[in-house]
C-alpha cells in the first residue's frame, strides 16, 4: 500500500456522508493557504514566520479551502442542496492522503491530527467498493524511513485504559466530533520527525460566497460547492 | 554595567537549553588569572533569532486561559522609557467577551499574556506582559468581536496619590525613598537600585505615585517599569553602553527589515537646570557676626556744677559746663558667636554718658563715734543739673550695659535652656544696723537720695560714697521642656537671679534693718534667687496645640495678719521673713471658635473666670527644633552652552527647574543626559521581534545610509498577527546622540 493509490481525482468525494459518486466533476480544487509569512529583510534575505503550533499537532499549520464544481450536478442535486440547506459544519473526505509532520521531543508520545479532522475509515465507507486498506494510515518516523510503524484503531475505551505496545500506534477510533488522535507506544525521541499521511474527513464550512451559478444552457443544472475547512 | 574583568570563557554551547544562559560555576580565586568555567546557552536569543521561527501567544484573563480559537486580530504591545506603563491589546471573538457578557473585559481584570517562540522544536515561552485590563472596543459585527486594552501592573497604582514625607538629612538613599513611597502606594514588590543619599527634605503629599518616581528618580537616570516575569516595579538604569562594554544587541541588514532615520532638529543652544543643595554647616568651626553701631548727635555731658559738703551746704564747684557738640552719644555692639548653623552666645554691649550715684549720707567707721545724723554722717556728693547725687564732676563715656545670651541645646538641636545675663550699674541693699540696735553699726553703708541704704562701692576725694557699681546685676534663666510625642514645649520654667535679700520683721529678729526702716534677713544683699515662673502648657496629645495654660508664679513675700507676733512696721505677720512660695497661680484656657476667632478664658486665684474674644488664630507653643527647621538650603544652577548647536540652529534656551536636584554634579550630569537625547539621530528600526528591551544598547549597521553606532533603545512596539500572513514585527525607537 501506498499513497500512490490515491493519487488523482478517480475518487469520489464523500460530502456529509453522501458518497458524490455517477456524476462527473468538473473542478476538484483543493488549495491550502498556510499560516506563515515571509519577511524580506533589508539586505533582501527572506526569513518566515510560522504560527508555532501547539504540543503534539503538525508543525505545519494549514487552512483548506475545497472547490468542486459542476457544469450539470445531475442526480446529485437532491442530496447536495438537501446538505447545504443545514448550516455547518459539514465534513468533507476526498479519499486522498494528507501528509502531516511533527517533531517529537522523547516525551510526546499521543499526537492529534489537526482540529477538525478525523480519519475518514473510522466514519465512512470507501466508495466505489474500495477496498478500506488503501486509505489507511501510513506512520514513519524518519523523513525517508521505509519502515512504516505498525497502525492499530482501537475504541476509545480501549485507548484511555490500556498501554499502546511499544514499536506501534494506536489510533482512537474517533466518535462524534472529536478530532483524531492517535499514540505511539514510545514516544518519538527529541528531533525525530514523525511523517503521517492520512486520508482525513474534514470539518468545513461553506464560503460566504460559494453560491454562484451561470445558467448558461436550459438542461443543465450547475452547481458549484466552496468549503473552507472550519 | 561597568567591565569588572575579562576571563576566557570555556564550555560548550547548548542552543536548544530552556533555561537563560549563565554561568554555572564561580569565578577560581585561586587563579592568577580570572578563569571562568560554565555552560551558556543561546536558547534565548535563539527562540527569536533564526530564518524560520515559529510564533504563538495565548491569553489568560481572569485566571483563564482564553482557547487559541477565541482570540482575534493581534497582540500589540507598547512600551518605552519615557512612560512607566507598558499598554498592551489583544482582540477575543465570542458571545461570552462581549460587554453586556461579562465585566472582565472592560473592568480591571488581571491579564497575562504568554508568548511563544522560537525554531521548530525548541520552541520557548515566556510572559511577555502581565497587568490589568483597562478597558475594550466592542464595535458593530455578526459575532462580538471586542479588542481589550490592558496596561502593566502600574495602572493599579497610576492614581495614587502620596502622602510621604522625608525629613532632611535622614540619611535615607533615593532607592530607599522610592521603595517608602512604593510601600506608601501599597507595591508589593520593587526593586529599586539605592543611588545617591538624598540629604533634602521630600514632601510628596497629593502627588501622584508615578510622577513622584519619575521626576525623583531622573537625576539618577532611572526610568520605571514592572517588570512582567515576576509582576516587580523596577527601576532600570537608561544609559547608552560605551565601549569596551559590549553592546546588548548587534543588528545589521540582514537583522532589520527597515531603517527610517530623523536627524536632531531645534535642539536648545544653552541648557539651564535649576535645583537647591542643602548647606551643610561646620560642626567645629564657628562664626562670630558683631554687629557695631555707632550714634553721633549733639550732646552736651552733663556736668555737676555744685557739690553737696558733709554738713549739708551746697557750693558751686570749679568744673566748666561742656559745649554743646557733635559727639558720640552712644555705641552698640551686637555679637553673635554661631557653630554648626546655631546661635551659641549673643552678647550686646552698650556704652554712654553716665555718672553712677552718691549717697548723702554714710554710717560711721570702725571706731568712728555716732554721726550728727541720726547717728550717720554726711557725705560730699556732686550734684548734676537735675539734682541728682553723682559721684562723679562730670559724665564719663563708659559702658553702661552688657546682655549676654547663651542658649544650650539638646542633640536634636533644640534650645533647651537660655541663659541670660546682664551686666549694668546697679546698687545693693545694704543695712545701717541690726535689728534693736540704736546706733547704724553696719560699716560702709550710704544712704542714697532715695532714702535706700547702699553698699558703698568706694569712696573718693574725702568722703564722695559711690553707691553704684558696674558688674553682674541680674540674671535669668529659661528652660523648656518639650512633649516627646507631639515636640510642643509642656513646660517652660523662668528663673530670675539678683543681690537682693528677704525682707524681714522689724522687732525681735536677729537680722538687719535698711536706712528706710525695713528689715533684711542679710547685712548686704546676696545673689540669690529672686524668682521663678512656671508655665504649664495643657497641650492637644496627638497635634500638640495649645489648649491652654497655667502660670504659676514663685517669688519671696509673706502673709499678714492683724494680731500677729511679729511686726513689720507697717503690718503684722506670723512670720519673721519672707520665704520663698508659691505667690500667683493663673489658668488660661483656648476655646477655638473658628478659624479666625478663638476665647481665652483666664481664671485667676480668687476663681474669677474673665472671657475674652479674640480675633486671630489661637496660639501655639514653642516647638521643638527638628531637621526641618534647621534646614538650610540654597539655589544652583548650571549652565550648559553648545557653540555647535547654535551654529546649526540658533540659539535658543531650554530652563528647567528640577525639583529633587540636590547637587551641581547631578544637574551637571542630568543636563548632560537630557542634551545627549535630544541631540540624536533618532532611527525607527521595523524588524521581526527580538528581546531587546527599552533601555538598552543597539550596535546598528547599516551600510546603505552609512548608519553604524550604538543607539539607545528608548521605545518599542509589537505586533503579533498570527493569521495568515502571520507577522509578528516590532518597531523599535533608537536615538543614536551624535
Amino acid at each position: 500500500m501506498s499513497t500512490a493509490d490515491t493519487q488523482g481525482a478517480r475518487t469520489a468525494a464523500t460530502f456529509d456522508g453522501y458518497p458524490l459518486a455517477g456524476v462527473a466533476a468538473d473542478l476538484w480544487e483543493v488549495a491550502a493557504a498556510e499560516l506563515k509569512g515571509n519577511v524580506t529583510m533589508a539586505d533582501g534575505s527572506v526569513r518566515e514566520q510560522r504560527l508555532a503550533p501547539l504540543p503534539g499537532l503538525p508543525q505545519v499549520t494549514w487552512r483548506h479551502t475545497f472547490s468542486l464544481g459542476w457544469a450539470h450536478v445531475g442526480k446529485l442535486q437532491r442530496a447536495i442542496e438537501a446538505r447545504l440547506a443545514f448550516p455547518g459544519a459539514h465534513r468533507i473526505c476526498f479519499w486522498k492522503h494528507m501528509t502531516l509532520g511533527y517533531l517529537g521531543d522523547g516525551t510526546t508520545a499521543e499526537m492529534s491530527l489537526p482540529a477538525g479532522w478525523r480519519l475518514a475509515l473510522h466514519v465512512l465507507t470507501p466508495p466505489d467498493g474500495l477496498p478500506a486498506a488503501r486509505y489507511e494510515p501510513e506512520v514513519r518516523i524518519g523523513l525517508d524511513s521505509l519502515d512504516l510503524v505498525p497502525v492499530s484503531h482501537v475504541a476509545p475505551e480501549l485507548y484511555a485504559s490500556d498501554v499502546t505496545p511499544e514499536g506501534e500506534v494506536w489510533f482512537e477510533r474517533t466518535t462524534g466530533d472529536t478530532t483524531g488522535r492517535f499514540r505511539f507506544g514510545l514516544a518519538p525521541g527529541v528531533d525525530e520527525r514523525v511523517v503521517v499521511s492520512v486520508v482525513p474527513e474534514i470539518r468545513c464550512l461553506t464560503a460566504g460566497d460559494s453560491e454562484s451559478r451561470q445558467y448558461r444552457d436550459p438542461h443543465r443544472e450547475p452547481r458549484r460547492i466552496v468549503l473552507v475547512e472550519a | 554595567m561597568p567591565v569588572a574583568a575579562y576571563a576566557t570563557l570555556r564550555g560548550t554551547v547548548y542552543a536548544g537549553q530552556v533555561t537563560p544562559g549563565a554561568l554555572v560555576t564561580a569565578m577560581d580565586p585561586t587563579g592568577q588569572e580570572g578563569h571562568l568555567e560554565g555552560d551558556v546557552s543561546r536558547g534565548s536569543i535563539a527562540s527569536v533569532d533564526g530564518i524560520s521561527i515559529q510564533y504563538s501567544y495565548r491569553v489568560k484573563l481572569g485566571g483563564e486561559w482564553i482557547p487559541r480559537e477565541h482570540l482575534h486580530g493581534s497582540f500589540e504591545v507598547e512600551e518605552g522609557i519615557d512612560s512607566h506603563t507598558a499598554l498592551f491589546s489583544f482582540g477575543l471573538a465570542g458571545q461570552e467577551y462581549s460587554v453586556a457578557a461579562t465585566a472582565r473585559t472592560w473592568t480591571h481584570a488581571p491579564v497575562e499574556v504568554w508568548v511563544t517562540t522560537g525554531r521548530p522544536g525548541a520552541l520557548r515561552e515566556r510572559c511577555r506582559a502581565a497587568g490589568v485590563v483597562l478597558t475594550c472596543e466592542q464595535p458593530d459585527s455578526r459575532e462580538p468581536v471586542v479588542r481589550v486594552s490592558c496596561a502593566d501592573d502600574a495602572a493599579l497604582y497610576d492614581r495614587w496619590e502620596l502622602c510621604y514625607e522625608v525629613a532632611p538629612g535622614a540619611g535615607l538613599t533615593r532607592g530607599e525613598i522610592c521603595a517608602e513611597a512604593a510601600i506608601d502606594a501599597g507595591i508589593p514588590a520593587w526593586d529599586i537600585p539605592p543611588g545617591a543619599v538624598y540629604q533634602r527634605p521630600v514632601v510628596a503629599s497629593s502627588k501622584g505615585l508615578f510622577d513622584f518616581l519619575r521626576s525623583f528618580g531622573e537625576p539618577e537616570g532611572w526610568s520605571w517599569r514592572f517588570r512582567p516575569e515576576d509582576r516587580v516595579l523596577e527601576a532600570y538604569s537608561v544609559r547608552l553602553r560605551q565601549e569596551p562594554e559590549p553592546p546588548d544587541h548587534v543588528w545589521q541588514l540582514g537583522d532589520v527589515a527597515g531603517v527610517d532615520t530623523t536627524p536632531p532638529r531645534d535642539v536648545p543652544s544653552r541648557w539651564v537646570m535649576r535645583g537647591t543643595a542643602v548647606v551643610s554647616t561646620d560642626e567645629d568651626g564657628g562664626t562670630t557676626r558683631t554687629t557695631r553701631t555707632v550714634v553721633e548727635g549733639l550732646y552736651a555731658p552733663k556736668v555737676c556744677a555744685e557739690m553737696l559738703h558733709p554738713d549739708g551746704s551746697v557750693v558751686p564747684t570749679s568744673a566748666a559746663e561742656q559745649p554743646e557738640a557733635v559727639r558720640v552719644v552712644s555705641i552698640l555692639e551686637d555679637e553673635v558667636r554661631e557653630s554648626g548653623g546655631r546661635t551659641v552666645q549673643q552678647t550686646t554691649r552698650e556704652w554712654g554718658w553716665y555718672n553712677p550715684a552718691a549717697a548723702r549720707l554714710r554710717t560711721p567707721g570702725v571706731g568712728e563715734s555716732a554721726g550728727p545724723i541720726e547717728g550717720l554722717y554726711g557725705c560730699q556728693a556732686f550734684i548734676d543739673p537735675d539734682g541728682e547725687l553723682r559721684a562723679w564732676a562730670r559724665e564719663a563715656f563708659v559702658q553702661i550695659g552688657e546682655r549676654r545670651q547663651t542658649p544650650t541645646y539638646d542633640a536634636a538641636g533644640t534650645p533647651v535652656r537660655i541663659h541670660t545675663t546682664k551686666h549694668a550699674w546697679y546698687r545693693r541693699a545694704q543695712a545701717v544696723r541690726n535689728v534693736g540696735s540704736e546706733a547704724a553699726n553696719v560699716v560702709g553703708t550710704g544712704v542714697g537720695a532715695d532714702d535706700q541704704s547702699y553698699l558703698v562701692w568706694d569712696v573718693t576725694l574725702s568722703s564722695v560714697n559711690r553707691i553704684e557699681g558696674y558688674g553682674l546685676a541680674t540674671a535669668d534663666d529659661v528652660r523648656y521642656e518639650h512633649d516627646p510625642v507631639t515636640g510642643a514645649a509642656r513646660r517652660e520654667i523662668q528663673e530670675s537671679w539678683g543681690w537682693a535679700s528677704p525682707r524681714t520683721a522689724i522687732e525681735g529678729v536677729p537680722w538687719y534693718l535698711l536706712y528706710s526702716g525695713t528689715g533684711q534677713q542679710h547685712q548686704l544683699a546676696p545673689w540669690s534667687l529672686r524668682g521663678r515662673q512656671e508655665t504649664l502648657n495643657l497641650l492637644d496629645p496627638v497635634d500638640g496645640h495649645l489648649l491652654g495654660k497655667i502660670e504659676s508664679e514663685f517669688g519671696y513675700g509673706v502673709s499678714k495678719r492683724v494680731s500677729g507676733p511679729y511686726d513689720w512696721g507697717d503690718f503684722r505677720s506670723n512670720r519673721s521673713v519672707e520665704v520663698f512660695a508659691l505667690r500667683k497661680r493663673t489658668s488660661t484656657q483656648y476655646n477655638v471658635l473658628s478659624e479666625d476667632a478663638y476665647e481665652e478664658i483666664v481664671e485667676d486665684d480668687d476663681g474669677r473666670r474673665t472671657p475674652k474674644l479674640i480675633t486671630g488664630r489661637a496660639p501655639l507653643a514653642r516647638f521643638a527644633s527638628s531637621a526641618w527647621t534647621a534646614l538650610r538650603q540654597q539655589p544652583l544652577e548650571t549652565v550648559l552652552d553648545d557653540a555647535t548647536v547654535e551654529a546649526w540652529w540658533g540659539f535658543a534656551r531650554r530652563v528647567i527647574d528640577h525639583e529633587y536636584l540636590q547637587s551641581l554634579a547631578e544637574a551637571r550630569d542630568l543636563v548632560a543626559r537630557l542634551r545627549s537625547r535630544a541631540l540624536a539621530h533618532q532611527h525607527r528600526v521595523t524588524r521581526p521581534v527580538t528581546l531587546a528591551r527599552p533601555g538598552q544598547t543597539v550596535l546598528l549597521d547599516d551600510p546603505r545610509s552609512g548608519t553604524y553606532g550604538r543607539c539607545l533603545v528608548t521605545q518599542l512596539r509589537e505586533t503579533w498577527q498570527l493569521a495568515s500572513p502571520t507577522s509578528v514585527m516590532a518597531t523599535y525607537t533608537l536615538e543614536q546622540p551624535l
